[in-house]
């Protein structure tokens, strides 16, 4: 496969200002996966700082009248509360190690800003989050984490206000910056080196899963199924696994229906495109436009994914369904009631989609799912107390 | 021999790049903006095809993008415009657009459509000539590929042999938008990029002024791009862009006289 593509997809869809950039990064990673003192240092903040490992839980209720049991890889556990922070003490050690004395980072629910933000607060980095403004409004707790923390958050007005506008503006601010700062990139998506990279980092949940499963169940997973944004998650969770005999899963966001604008199921309905540095599955019309997204979870809320995600749904090693809002709100509250455990809106996803799949697997299975963050932060959106 | 090959070389003079998005603020007003450029006497227009993403723009050109993509523009809007201009004027046209339009329609059929509607050049943003082998192969349209503060001195050697038409110089890292001044490395760069390229220099991004469009000129600039300034015509005057339009290229015109 050629450098920086999976099969036709990836690429270094980048404008020239930003090459020499991305041609330092690669070298500098390089240097970093080669270099035995940074390995080691980014394990001791992955353990001592960030809580690694965390828990491969065996559901005590959810799923049994199926017959199957569902395990949780405990993302939410994490120091920040979301997987996000195994990518950013990454990057955040090799951008320190590379010279660079600033981050800047986008973000969607805020989950991606607010591990940017400690990595930065830990390793020394100054820290500036782009944030759409319909995600400040509906993640409010997360922008006051991020500000505590000490980064400067930057509302982002344009188009839709989301994600993908927030990574726009991270890309145009490097566009001017790039001596001496390093764009974060919070999922596996982007230009070349960016997807390999965060992919790199977010591989940990799956090795580890992989480990905890054979030690705890005797086996591996009949499936393993994580959410789908840009994908960083279920990326990790997938790689380790992927010459294994477990069928991976991936839970889009199906949002309110099927149709355009109401949904970011970018794989299950998009076209190839390239957005954001990247040949992928994009949801855009005809002329390459790129559409607008809905997701009752702002951070499945985009209209691209990880071109590895493209690659593997091509070639049929994973699989990618959709889950409607309702769908993820329903997990959300069964999860929260039956388990003792508030979900992510995101990994809500992920949840939904496992319970689908435990109805139509045999009794006996084992599905693991990854939970990649907690939900404290989607009480607004979905209002506690009994229902 | 293209258009733009023929107007760098039959000019001792600096040229004039007159730059706007194709269908700002809709398909008929910028119609008005494209004659006004060509009537105030711009060398080289630069159609713009609108973007849902210009991660490469500023807030103003990026607010043309908006109103333009509001309109319903897009790339088939701007090959009409480019079609249209054609009957009129046979100015050199220079197509700037980001790449995924191009992937979307296929690469050769996008190109292949371009030329015939009458474009000379084509510059991707996001298309660095390591993803643009389909580009390379194009014998109708110029390639024209954008030389960064950041990029070395062998890479604008590999840039230079595959680009032709002209190469376009970003005066300062960052978006595109209007400077006070333009930075003061501006003419060592410029002199730089001519050592090594054989190729006409246009520099870009920065510039709206007279006073801006004479230090391009002072830098050793072979071209002149303005954006930004004309787009702000239509900002101020959505309903009548084209007088403030011929106003702005008349003001860079009278800059790079100064010299």
């Amino acid at each position: 496969m050629k450098a920086g593509r999976f099969g036709p997809y990836g690429g270094r869809y980048a404008p020239e200002i930003l090459i020499a950039a991305l041609q330092d990064l690669t070298h500098s990673y390089a240097r970093f996966q080669r270099d035995a003192a940074a390995q080691d240092e980014l394990h001791s903040l992955l353990t001592r700082f960030a809580g690694r490992e965390t828990p491969l839980y065996a559901c005590r209720n959810l799923g049994k009248e199926t017959g199957v049991t569902i395990c949780l890889k405990r993302e939410d556990l994490l120091h920040g509360g979301a997987h996000k922070i195994n990518n950013t003490l990454g990057q955040a050690l090799l951008a320190k190690m590379s010279g660079k004395r600033r981050l800047i980072a986008e973000t969607g629910a805020g989950q991606h800003g607010v591990a940017t933000a400690m990595a930065g607060a830990v390793l020394g980095l100054e820290v500036e989050v782009f944030m759409g403004a319909v995600d400040m409004q509906r993640q409010a707790p997360n922008v006051s984490r991020m500000e505590l923390l000490g980064a400067t958050v930057t509302p982002v007005t344009t188009g839709s206000a989301t994600l993908s506008d927030a990574v726009d503006e991270a890309l145009r601010n490097w566009a001017g910056s790039a001596d001496d700062t390093h764009y974060l990139i919070g999922s596996c998506v982007g230009p070349d080196p960016f997807p390999g990279i965060v992919r790199d980092f977010q591989c940990v949940i799956g090795r580890e899963l992989y480990t905890q499963s054979l030690n705890q169940e005797g086996r591996l997973p009949d499936a393993a199924v994580a959410c789908v944004g840009g994908g960083s998650n279920a990326i990790g969770t997938f790689f380790p696994l992927l010459d294994q005999s477990v069928r991976l899963i991936g839970a889009e966001a199906g949002g309110r229906g099927l149709d355009p604008g109401n949904h970011g199921a970018s794989l299950s309905c998009g076209t190839a495109g390239v957005l954001h540095g990247a040949f992928t599955s994009v949801l855009q019309d005809d002329e390459g436009r790129i559409s607008e997204t809905h997701s009752i979870s702002a951070g499945l809320d985009y209209p691209g994914v990880g071109p590895e995600h493209a690659y593997l749904r091509d070639i049929g090693r994973a699989e990618y369904m959709c889950v409607s809002d309702a769908e993820a709100v329903a997990a959300f509250r069964l999860l929260s009631r039956t388990e003792g455990i508030i979900p992510a809106l995101e990994s809500a996803h992920a949840v939904a989609a496992a319970l689908r799949l435990a109805e139509e697997m045999d009794e006996g299975s084992l599905i693991a799912v990854t939970l990649s963050g907690r939900g404290d932060k989607d009480l607004a959106t979905v209002p506690g107390g009994r229902v | 021999m293209t258009r733009i090959e023929a107007a760098f070389s039959k000019s001792d003079a600096p040229l004039l790049i007159a730059c706007t998005v194709a269908g700002d603020p809709t398909y008929e007003l910028s119609l008005e903006v494209v004659r006004a450029i060509i009537a105030a006497g711009a060398d080289i227009l630069e159609l713009i095809i609108p973007n849902t993403n210009p991660v490469a723009d500023g807030p103003v050109i990026r607010s043309a993008h908006e109103r333009a993509i509001i309109a319903g523009g897009g790339v088939e809007t701007a090959f009409a415009l480019i079609r249209t201009i054609r009957r009129e004027s046979q100015i050199p046209i220079s197509l700037m657009t980001y790449v995924n339009p191009i992937i979307v329609r296929g690469e050769e059929q996008f190109f292949r459509d371009a030329a015939d509607a009458g474009a000379d050049g084509i510059l991707v943003v996001d298309m660095p000539p390591e993803e643009g082998a389909s580009l390379l192969r194009q014998k109708r349209i110029d390639p024209i590929f954008i030389i960064a503060p950041s990029t070395s001195p062998d890479r604008i050697r590999m840039i230079e042999a595959l680009g032709r038409g002209f190469l376009y110089l970003v005066s300062a890292p960052g978006v595109t938008g209007r400077r006070t001044h333009l930075p003061d490395d501006l003419g060592v760069r410029v002199r730089r990029v001519k050592e090594l390229s054989h190729l006409p220099v246009a520099v870009g991004f920065g510039i709206g002024s007279a006073e801006t469009a004479d230090e391009a000129v002072g830098a050793g600039a072979d071209a002149v791009v303005v954006g930004s300034a004309i787009t702000e015509c239509i900002l101020v005057n959505p309903v009548n862009p084209a007088p403030g339009v011929a106003e702005v290229i008349g003001t860079i015109r009278g800059g790079m006289r100064l010299n």
